[in-house]
């Protein structure tokens, strides 16, 4: 490392540059608007270098390093807006000019030689790349630094690095301009000519005045307008962090021959090469968002047209711009839509993009206002070094939030260079690859194809994404032989006559006996007009009957049309109407569920079929003709059948005996409703393969008792569950004895990771597989076998047989893997359609661009997505259409039926989860003063809704909430009334409930609940610094701004903070109410109940700096462990716990109620063991001599105690019930208490009565503080007093008015914690 | 999402029928080439305008 | 070879979209949409082809026709 020689003396006199230290200079200056967005930015991760802005320029020539330091250090004083530290004061942070020093004493430049290194270069790069983490320190500066670094005889790196708040990219060509003038000039022994900066003091009226003057309200104006109704911004990764501390890059240049053509197209369409560049970019995001309303980020350097043109500072500002960009839109339209915006963004760019969130109430994570953004760089590089080349090269442009696509422009014959810049919180490296990789193709389509050519022709995946997600991952040809699904069956009796076919409770009919009930029955059903292509309705409940009643159908050519009797009539009305069927099969049971039509009604128990022949038909159904037809919910308020043919159903069965082997030993458990097309393989696929159909009772399948029950004594091998049914199952302590079960599928709906785990601790012999498929592709089209010790979400799986997935975008492109888009379906699987419906059918089964020419694909609605190993993952809905517990169901269907209603005039439904699991049907309605109330809304619901449809709660509005675009808006829904002071659950531990009562102290609100967001009650960067603030000095948690925001929630954030052990170490016998501090800490014991948390008010109380430990009983989290016999086997457990905190005394304690006489006992114990005790303090209690006589605590008793825990009074007649509900009403944490836990509680305070009755006190050594609760009671005989014997010391008695019970609430606390602190203060001195 | 195979909300004619051989038919919109085995029968016309076309009305 | 007035008056009418006898060579030319991209577009190619020896912010600080000329080293 070479030293820097001192400056030259340069001829003239020195040209004033330095700025006149001011008395001004003291107080400093304050921040412009664009600052001040960069100090908080800071401010969220103070340690964190990513606001580093750094790039270098590759200098080659005979440079003369000493004149390049003048020069820098010239150029330097002449930015006074560069020469700055920045600190917090009173009234906001401000800027404060700062005395550079010179080259070589105290001006921040580095020189290095590195020509001695084996790769100066790579040395070079290291050294910059590791000089870019380093953090400035904003308060002390110099905010930038240089380094000079020789890599060659006559190659340098010139590195700059600048911290973002006081310098852009504009400000950095300004000064590399100015100090390669001024070394030109010093190389040419001449003046460098003027200062050619304005001053910061400048910049910073120029920002007042814009902020005080008119332009500042209309520009205001402009953006609420422009960015009204926008949807949520859109992130390629689908979700928004904040930025990290580095950033992933990924280079490219841009091939010339795209570079000529876009700057070709660019002047065709009368736009410059960025406007296109920008179009290509919104429709990347467009198509891999799934959001034709893209709103894109674009840095403006805000300098034209300002006195900020030859200010070097920081001024630039991102601007949104928001495009639409839909299928048919075209590359003309798309660019001249960027123009536009563009130009419109120019005439109002100096409002700050932090202005624009925050007024749009965007603040905080997750609430993105841009997508990615597009960072134009030509800023003037043609820089006048005196026989000097210069080639710049950026090294960081500042923070990443999400993904930041900076193309460069250098001017120099270099072409375009594109740097994507990515968060690595939010992408990976080989994601960012590939989205790069992807833009670069598509930008080379888009400049090759026709521009008045919609833009739907263009696809974003790469040609090789494209044949993998449509060829490779849909390898699934099968030839198969041309069967339906009743032939196999009658083969298979054909073989094995004998086996068992079917069993129902004692019944058992073998493969002959049912082969012949089913023949005769189709020999009868023939003469009612039953041929392939008839429909027959069957409505029976599950038995031997059913099972017989649809292989007679299936025989007799026809197709089956299963109904459900627990229907309303007004539904099976509509249903019978509408499919027309030939004949009803039935029995007189349920025929009197059913409605009274024309149609002929077989009553199988009164039907006498003995005398017809068993034989099989001649006549048989083709592959093409249906199997059976099953109604789905429809969205306009008629349901719909669909008609799936034996070829569909066919495939679907061979290939699950393919994939999951029967034998003729299994035993499938058929439980799904007929009316569910998940019935279907139940139905046949054991009776096809030889193995045996144990059919449950009719109502079995709600019962997991009675499931486990039945798969144990019938051995069921397999069996399947939709995944709600399958948690209760598991949860049921008979479920693990099912050890006869191989293969469990799942299906009908997301499938919950933490259902996987459940199935495999409890099951761990039995394999789980999740299927996935719509009714209209004959019942599944996916398949995923669950693998134990994975997570993140369940896939649906790999197509199965004959059956093609394809995952496309808006305009029905293939979207590579990773990427969202709606699954279509396509293959033999499919359905015919709907029935009597062509309209429709032609809407959802369209023509397959991507099959054999006239094939079709069925839009299923779902979004998915591919896995990069061909696995498809399930995303949600594009529609309304849910799934409530398994079953699907159109909001529309219900909404349809409410508004046909007198004086209803709108109607809106939606399933609600506002409790987490507990998902909910609401409605909404509008109308007239005459609408009917909700129960007799309800009840006409159920006339014409199954019972799943009909919603659990209908709340009456004025009007609906709309969007800024005139639309519904769901989100805006309010929950149906409930508890209103809890927004969320109650807390479940005190650090929850601390953190709600801090947020409503900040925000100056009475109450806040659980899961209710800071930013959204109205707290601002200000307030979350104070509530930061507050929680370091009441809980003892010191966390930065930034946790907050992403923990933004009491729930969220009290996780964060004890690191997810929230509950778990809430019951611990060692609760650390506040862990940490600098003083000794105050070891509290826990009142007859056993739990700590009343404690928790002390907390702000004693002020910070003071760590406060809980003790809490032994039996609150592990069932069975053994409760303390003696209050001195207590005593003895605390002090170890107490020492494992404290290792050596002195000691202080402090107890409530018996708490208190368990801290004398401790204080006793640790004295008899050589401590000492200089605190022994007791908030109302007693020596156990004062209790002996009494009698034992009843449960009423127990009770009572729960509630004085929590700080009320118990009163009369309380039960279990009436105490949680006063505890859930106040919102404290112990109502939130598993029963498990409550009943550990009730055994705990009798325990306890019992210890404190057989106790003997012995002395201790000591002072003793008391607080005695004055006001008057029954058991008036107590007296501090009474400890007389047990203490050598004084007694310091503080009385207050309150009751015994009281004591624990807020005034009283004060009283006490004033107290206390003035007695450790003492202690302490 | 912006759904092909739904009524756009724009005016005009943006959708076709198609058929194919086995006198499937499906609905289709404009600014997509017309699939192999296919032909456009009817169209383009608005979304509701399609669906009253003969084949597609309920009979 | 020297730029002249003329192929001042083209180029930049060429950048704006508009026909040269449009635009006065008083007027602000930010008015008729010369942004930044568009200006350094400009000096880019006036550098490149008529090795002008001028830079961004000489030009930005007054956009018009006739402050340029002197600056470019124009003749009429």
């Amino acid at each position: 490392m070479t030293a820097v020689p001192t400056a030259e003396t340069t001829a003239g006199p020195a040209t004033e540059s330095a700025p006149v230290a001011t008395a001004a200079d003291a107080v400093g200056l304050p921040l412009t608007a664009a600052q001040s967005g960069m100090w908080y930015a800071q401010a969220l991760d103070p340690q964190s270098p990513a606001l580093n802005t750094a790039e270098y320029l590759d200098l080659e020539g005979a440079l003369r390093p000493e004149l390049l330091a003048q020069a820098l250090h010239r150029t330097a004083r002449e930015a006074d807006a560069l020469c700055v530290r920045i600190a917090q004061t009173p009234d906001g942070p401000r800027q404060f000019p700062l005395d550079l020093g010179t080259p070589g004493s105290g001006f921040p430049l580095h020189t290095a030689d590195l020509r001695s290194e084996q790769d100066p270069r790579a040395a070079a790069r290291a050294w910059m790349d590791d000089d870019l983490t380093r953090p400035f320190d904003l308060a002390a500066g110099p905010l930038f630094r240089h380094a000079l670094l020789r890599i060659g005889d006559e190659r340098w790196l010139w590195y700059q690095c600048v911290h973002h708040i006081v310098m852009d990219g504009f400000g950095y060509s300004l000064l590399a301009r100015r100090t390669a003038e001024v070394y030109s000039a010093l190389a040419a022994r001449a003046q460098p000519g003027e200062r050619p900066f304005g001053r910061l003091a400048e910049l910073i009226a120029d920002d007042a005045a814009y902020r005080h003057g008119e332009q500042f309200g209309k520009d205001r104006a402009h953006w609420a307008e422009a960015l009204a109704g926008r949807p949520q911004a859109p992130s390629l990764a689908g979700r928004a962090e904040l930025p990290s501390r580095t950033f992933l890059r990924r280079s490219a240049r841009v091939p010339d021959r795209t570079v000529a053509r876009l700057r070709a197209l660019a002047d065709e369409l009368r736009a410059t090469w960025p406007d296109v560049l920008i179009a290509a970019q919104a429709l990347y995001v467009s198509r891999a968002t799934g959001s034709s309303d893209v709103v894109l980020g674009m840095p403006m350097m805000g300098r034209m047209g300002s006195v900020a043109l030859k200010i070097p500072g920081m001024v630039m500002n991102v601007l949104p711009l928001r495009l639409t960009v839909r299928p048919d839109t075209t590359t003309a339209g798309l660019t001249r839509q960027v123009v536009l915006a563009v130009r419109a963004a120019r005439r109002h760019q100096r409002y700050r993009f932090e202005d624009i969130r925050r007024d749009l109430g965007l603040l905080g994570e997750g609430r993105a206002l841009v997508g990615p953004l597009v960072n134009i760089m030509p800023f003037d590089y043609g820089l006048p070094f005196s026989g000097i080349t210069a080639v710049p090269h950026n090294l960081s442009a500042g923070p990443v939030d999400d993904l930041t696509v900076n193309v460069y422009d250098r001017t120099d014959g270099r072409g375009l260079r594109i740097d994507h810049d990515a968060n690595p919180a939010v992408y990976t490296g080989d994601e960012l690859i590939a989205h790069q990789r992807r833009f670069l193709q598509l930008l080379n389509r888009i400049v090759s194809c026709d521009p008045a050519a919609p833009l739907a022709e263009l696809g974003i995946a790469t040609e090789e994404e494209q044949w993998r997600v449509l060829v490779e991952f849909n390898d699934t040809a099968r030839p198969l032989p041309a069967t339906t699904l009743i032939g196999p069956f009658e083969e298979q009796a054909r073989r094995t006559p004998a086996a068992p076919a079917l069993v129902y409770g004692d019944r058992t009919l073998t493969y002959a006996e049912l082969n012949a009930e089913a023949s005769r029955l189709a020999r009868h059903l023939t003469g009612h007009g039953v041929r392939p292509g008839a429909l027959v309705a069957i409505a029976l409940p599950r038995s031997v009957e059913l099972i017989v009643a649809l292989l007679g159908v299936l025989k007799a050519g026809g197709a089956y049309l299963p109904l459900d009797p627990g229907y309303p009539a007004g539904r099976l009305t509509d249903m019978l109407e509408d499919a027309a069927p030939v004949c009803v099969v039935t029995d007189s049971a349920t025929r009197t569920q059913l409605p009274d039509t024309e149609l002929p009604y077989i009553l199988l128990d009164r039907t006498d079929l003995s005398a017809l022949s068993p034989l099989e038909l001649p006549r048989a159904p083709s592959p093409r003709h249906p199997a059976y037809v099953i109604y789905t919910s429809g969205s306009t308020g008629r349901p719909k059948g669909v008609v799936v043919p034996h070829a569909a159903i066919d495939n679907r069965l061979r290939w699950m005996q393919h994939t999951y082997p029967l034998a003729p030993g299994d035993r499938v458990l058929q439980k799904t409703p007929s009316g569910f097309d998940v019935s279907v393989w139940e139905f046949f696929w054991a009776l096809r393969e030889g193995a045996t159909l144990v059919v449950a009772d009719p109502d079995g399948h709600k019962d997991p008792v009675y499931l486990a029950r039945t798969i144990q004594e019938q051995s069921v091998t397999v069996c399947h569950f939709v995944p709600s049914m399958l948690q209760v199952f598991l949860a049921e302590p008979e479920a693990a004895g099912c050890s006869s079960l191989r293969d469990v599928f799942c299906s009908g709906e997301a499938l919950p990771r933490d259902t996987v785990r459940g199935f495999h601790r409890t099951l761990p012999t039995a394999q789980l597989h999740n299927l996935y498929g719509p009714t209209e592709a004959a019942v599944d089209v996916t398949h995923h076998t669950c693998t134990p010790g994975r997570s993140g979400p369940v896939p649906i799986g790999r197509p199965v047989w004959n059956t093609r997935l394809y995952v496309l975008d808006a305009a029905l492109k293939p979207c590579p893997p990773g990427i969202t888009g709606e699954l279509y379906l396509a293959g033999v699987q499919l359905a015919d359609g709907y029935l009597h419906r062509p309209g429709l059918t032609a809407t959802r089964f369209v023509a397959d661009p991507y099959g054999q020419g006239g094939s079709r694909m069925y839009r299923t609605g779902d979004l998915a997505r591919w896995t990069a190993d061909g696995e498809v993952t399930y995303l949600g809905r594009t529609d309304q259409q849910v799934k409530l517990r398994g079953q699907r169901l159109e909001p529309g269907e219900i909404e349809a039926h409410l508004a046909a209603m007198d004086a209803v005039t709108g109607a809106c439904v939606t399933v609600r989860e506002d409790r987490p699991g507990d998902q909910r049907l609401v409605a909404y309605i509008t109308g007239s003063p005459a609408v009917p109330d909700q129960e007799s809304l309800r009840a006409h619901l159920s006339t014409v809704l199954p019972e799943y449809m009909v919603p659990s709660a209908i709340v009456r509005l004025d009007d609906f909430p709309l969007s800024p675009n005139g639309k519904l808006d769901r989100r805006a829904l309010p929950a149906p009334a409930t508890d209103a002071k809890t927004d969320g659950r109650a807390p479940c531990n005190p650090t929850e409930e601390t953190l709600t009562r801090l947020f409503a102290e900040v925000l100056g609100l009475e109450r806040v609940g659980t899961e209710a967001a800071f930013f959204d009650l109205g707290g601002t960067s200000l307030l979350a610094a104070r509530l930061m603030s507050r929680i370091r000095d009441t809980l003892g948690f010191s966390a930065p701004i930034g946790t907050l925001f992403r923990a933004p929630t009491p729930a969220a954030l009290a996780d964060r903070l004890t690191d997810n052990t929230g509950t778990d170490t809430a019951l611990e016998v060692l609760l650390p109410l506040r862990a940490s501090g600098e003083g000794l800490p105050l070891f509290v014991f826990h009142p007859a109940g056993g739990i700590s948390w009343c404690y928790s008010g002390l907390l702000p109380r004693l002020g910070a700096g003071r760590p406060v430990h809980g003790l809490q009983a032994r039996g609150l989290t592990r069932d069975g462990e053994s409760l303390p016999a003696t209050m001195d086997e207590m005593a003895a457990d605390y002090a170890e716990q107490i020492r494992t905190v404290q290792p050596q005394g002195p000691y202080r304690l402090l107890g409530w109620s018996v708490g208190g006489v368990i801290a004398h006992t401790v204080a006793v114990h640790l004295q008899q063991t050589g401590e000492r005790v200089d605190l022994l303090a007791l908030m109302d209690a007693y020596p156990s001599d004062q209790w002996r006589d009494l009698a034992g605590p009843t449960e009423a008793d127990a009770l009572g105690a729960l509630l004085r825990m929590a700080g009320f009074e118990g009163g009369d007649g309380l039960t279990r019930d009436s105490v949680l509900a006063t505890l859930r009403h106040e919102g404290s944490a112990l109502a939130a208490l598993p029963e498990r836990v409550l009943n550990a509680v009730l055994g705990i305070v009798t325990n306890n009565a019992r210890l404190m009755r057989t106790h003997r006190h012995h002395v201790f050594e000591g002072d003793l503080l008391f607080f005695t609760a004055g006001a008057p009671r029954a058991e008036d005989w107590l007296t501090p007093h009474a400890w007389r014997p047990y203490m050598t010391g004084r007694l310091d008695e503080h009385t207050l008015d309150c009751l015994h019970p009281e004591m624990t609430q807020p005034r009283q606390l004060d009283t006490i914690a004033t107290v206390l602190t003035a007695r450790l203060k003492e202690l302490d001195t | 999402m912006t759904l092909p195979f739904d009524p756009t909300g724009t005016p005009g004619p943006t959708h076709l029928v198609l058929v194919n051989k086995a006198g499937e038919r499906s609905l289709w919109p404009v600014f997509l080439p017309v699939p192999q085995g296919w032909r456009a029968e009817h169209g383009p016309a608005s979304h509701a305008n399609c669906l009253r076309t003969p084949g597609l009305t309920a009979g | 070879m020297a730029l002249t007035v003329q192929q001042i008056r083209k180029d930049v009418a060429d950048v704006l979209g508009e026909d040269p006898a449009d635009i006065p060579d008083d007027e602000n030319l930010a008015d008729y949409g010369l942004d930044s991209m568009r200006l350094m577009s400009l000096v880019e190619r006036w550098r490149r082809d008529h090795g002008a020896d001028i830079s961004f912010v000489d030009l930005a600080e007054r956009p018009a026709i006739e402050a340029w000329t002197p600056l470019l080293g124009a003749q009429e």
